[in-house]
């Protein structure tokens, strides 16, 4: 009839899911626009350097699939966000070289080499993860962006929190200008850049949600399951919220579809495995923060809660099912 | 915020209906040269149907061909009878015009009672118009008595319009159809599922003095199990039927043709539906004689087709299938698309868990969990079971999949296992 090889012959005969590249502009968009909130009230710099590690990453994936197919072409662009997730999470003034090797091991081994694989690791944590093993003085080395200031490294609140028990007021958390209370010197800045803008990003991440851009279940769950916890084991829930990359992580990386389970039970699950980790890390141990373990872990355990989920989903119809035949029989009469 | 999210093939149908106000449904005008219908095939050795008629005789438009088990068939126009092995073709003499009034040819139900109303639709050759052909008679033999009855307007398939369009033009049919209904199965509840327009549901109001049940926006709305679970409050397991919940459940076009059959003594032998080739921007909604073939259906409205690079689907985008030209409209047919070949091509590519099929599943199922651990061998756990069973098919899992992933057609087979 017809010399098309492969007409599907059977339904469904329209496709309406999202575009996966869609998707990675829109996120792109949003991280863009956190770069260069950070550029404007910093360090113009920032900028043309968060510009060149897309680049890079965007050059990583082609390279990836060039070496695979023989021809260079992208897929959907993703790692893009990885490398925008990694150079938002460390300190603004780390050294190019070790940035660069950390997103050619989260592109080259988690984003394309675990694609379709049973676990998948999130690109931009697993890069992280290899910074803060191999590099670890230049990831926690926050440096004071805006200001000539070479050799001056300071602490985040976060950080003085954890170790000297310092906290702040809400207002200048949340604006991301702290007025110096360290030892009167410096005026103290949250972070890395990704971690700065918390109402702007927890914003972001709601439109990002509504749009059905970016999954919210994991984000969630994460957000609640981290504040229970920080109640429970006595941290300060609002403080311990906007401080550090806790609306970060549930916005961009509980965003990420593909390495969070996939059913929407697992998700809440993985949400609520994240944010009890990442409140008990920073309670109980000398890290300040554990985003990086917390969803590596639920990460980890994404085939786990799928499966858990599979199997309450069915327990539930189940259940259903004996309750209707119950009522049934109870209209019939014995 | 939403358009850029969701990805339509270039050409393809929009979601959202295409009639702002369904016009009235064109009659099919020019008599089609033959009708053809395709006789059951016999189970287990032992006939389903019996052929009443001989080649070389002539019948009358309305004409029983066949009896068939709770639904009789009927010849929807006058002519000359052919009976081959499994098909029965009825010529038209060259000039004569199809007409919407065959001669009277059913006689009015006995009594009011259950057994009696079955019996008239099954000499009137009453099935499940949604799509499912299920004998109407046969429903309703199961079901009396039973609380609700349901009329299912609910269309959503994306592009069909014609149920819309039978709701609110032939609303006269339907009421005597769903009233006769209601009196014959005992339901002192009459519930009317839609998914319409706030002015449409105005005009709805107007016309049925029935409970109203607007489904979400959106497929698969239309789904009976989904229906039964809105209007009765709670989920209908799988293998339970509507009536075990207390429900008899219509499509709408069944119930005009009910109601015509019972006023006009028109036996089943019309199939209002839409035809939608959106290439050349053509979409109408008609009403054909039933064993119309495809080829004569498009040639009567004036439809091109290009069999080398467009495609034929009957039915709906979603649930649909493949047909050609030489394939008959039947009372399932809901409607007719004609496509560009390139938007049902698709290439699958590697699940990379992205989760959009769980989030299409409209009962929260986990679609490609289900394909993998049981598409190959079927389902051997108890929850495993409890999944496939419940899936009914409806393929949104299959549309959302980025990946292009065949999610209904492997769910269908790993059914076949169960």
């Amino acid at each position: 009839m017809s010399d098309h090889a492969d007409i599907r012959l059977h339904a469904p005969y329209m496709s309406r899911g999202p575009s996966l590249r869609a998707r990675v502009l829109w996120v792109m968009s949003s991280l863009g626009l956190l770069a260069l909130l950070y550029g404007v009230f910093y360090d113009w710099a920032y900028v043309p350097r968060w510009g060149l590690c897309v680049a890079a990453g965007l050059a990583l994936e082609a390279t990836y699939l060039a070496l695979g197919e023989g021809r260079w072409s992208l897929r959907s662009g993703s790692s893009a966000i990885t490398a925008a997730i990694l150079v938002m999470s460390v300190p603004a003034g780390i050294p190019l070289l070790p940035l660069l090797l950390a997103l050619f091991v989260g592109v080259f081994v988690a984003r394309m080499g675990m694609s379709s694989t049973a676990i998948r690791l999130n690109p931009a944590l697993l890069a992280r993860l290899f910074l803060m093993l191999a590099f670890n003085h230049e990831v926690v080395a926050w440096t004071q962006p805006g200001l000539p200031t070479d050799g001056v490294t300071t602490a985040t609140p976060l950080d003085l929190f954890h170790a000297e028990g310092a906290t702040y007021g809400l207002v200048p958390l949340l604006l991301g200008r702290i007025g110096g209370n360290w030892e009167g010197l410096y005026e103290i800045v949250a972070g890395s850049p990704g971690e700065i803008f918390t109402p702007i990003i927890l914003l972001i991440g709601v439109i990002l949600a509504l749009s059905r851009v970016m999954e919210w279940r994991v984000g969630a769950a994460f957000l609640a399951a981290f504040a229970v916890t920080c109640a429970l084991v006595g941290l300060p829930v609002v403080f311990s919220l906007v401080t550090g990359s806790v609306i970060f992580a549930a916005v961009f990386i509980a965003g990420d579809p593909v390495s969070t389970p996939a059913s929407k039970g697992g998700r809440l699950m993985a949400g609520v495995v994240a944010g009890v980790a990442n409140a008990l890390i920073r309670a109980y141990t000398f890290y300040s923060e554990g985003i990086v373990f917390a969803f590596l872990l639920a990460n980890l355990l994404a085939p786990v809660l799928d499966r858990l989920a599979f199997t309450l989903r069915g327990l539930m119809l189940l259940g259903q099912a004996a309750a209707f035949d119950r009522r049934g029989r109870a209209r019939r009469g014995p | 915020m939403k358009a850029p999210m969701t990805r339509e093939p270039a050409d393809s149908v929009a979601t959202a209906p295409a009639f702002g106000f369904p016009p009235p449904p064109d009659v099919l005008a020019s008599a089609p040269p033959d009708v053809a219908y395709a006789l059951p095939p016999p189970h287990h050795g032992h006939p389903l149907s019996r052929v009443v008629v001989t080649t070389g005789q002539v019948i009358t438009a309305g004409a029983v061909l066949a009896q068939i088990d709770d639904a009789d068939l009927h010849s929807a126009i006058a002519g000359t009878v052919d009976v081959a092995e499994h098909l029965i073709t009825v010529r038209s003499p060259a000039g004569a015009a199809w007409r919407l009034e065959p001669e009277p040819s059913l006689t009015p139900p006995a009594g009011a009672d259950a057994a009696a109303f079955a019996a008239f639709l099954a000499a009137a050759g009453a099935v499940g118009m949604g799509g499912s052909l299920f004998p109407a008679a046969r429903k309703l033999r199961a079901s009396a008595p039973v609380a609700t009855l349901i009329v299912n307007g609910t269309e959503c398939e994306p592009g069909l319009a014609i149920d819309r369009a039978l709701l609110l033009h032939h609303d006269e049919w339907i009421r005597h159809g769903t009233d006769a209904l209601a009196r014959a199965c005992g339901a002192t509840r009459i519930v009317l599922a839609v998914q319409a327009a706030p002015r449409e549901l105005a005009a709805l109001r107007e016309r049925y003095p029935y409970e109203l049940a607007v489904m979400p926006r959106g497929y698969p709305a239309g789904a009976e199990r989904l229906i039964v679970q809105l209007v009765t409050g709670r989920p209908l397991p799988a293998g339970r039927f509507p009536f075990q919940a207390g429900c008899l459940v219509q499509n709408v076009a069944t119930l005009r043709g009910i109601g015509r059959a019972l006023r006009d003594r028109v036996p089943f032998v019309e199939r209002p539906l839409s035809l939608l080739a959106p290439a050349q921007k053509l979409i109408r909604n008609l009403i054909v004689p039933t064993g119309l073939s495809y080829a004569a259906l498009l040639a009567a409205t004036g439809c091109g087709f290009d069999p080398n690079h467009q495609v034929l689907v009957a039915g709906g985008l979603m649930m649909g299938r493949h047909v050609s030209l030489e394939d008959r409209v039947t009372l399932g047919t809901t409607g007719l698309f004609v496509l560009p070949a390139r938007v049902v091509q698709a290439r699958e590519r590697a699940c990379i868990r992205c989760g959009a099929c769980h989030e299409a599943c409209p009962l929260g199922l986990h679609p490609i969990a289900m394909v993998q651990r049981a598409a190959n061998r079927g389902p051997r756990t108890r929850t495993e079971k409890a999944h496939i069973q419940a899936c009914f098919l409806c393929g949104a899992c299959a549309a959302a999949c980025p990946a292009g992933i065949a999610l209904a057609q492997r769910l269908r087979e790993a059914r076949q296992h169960v």
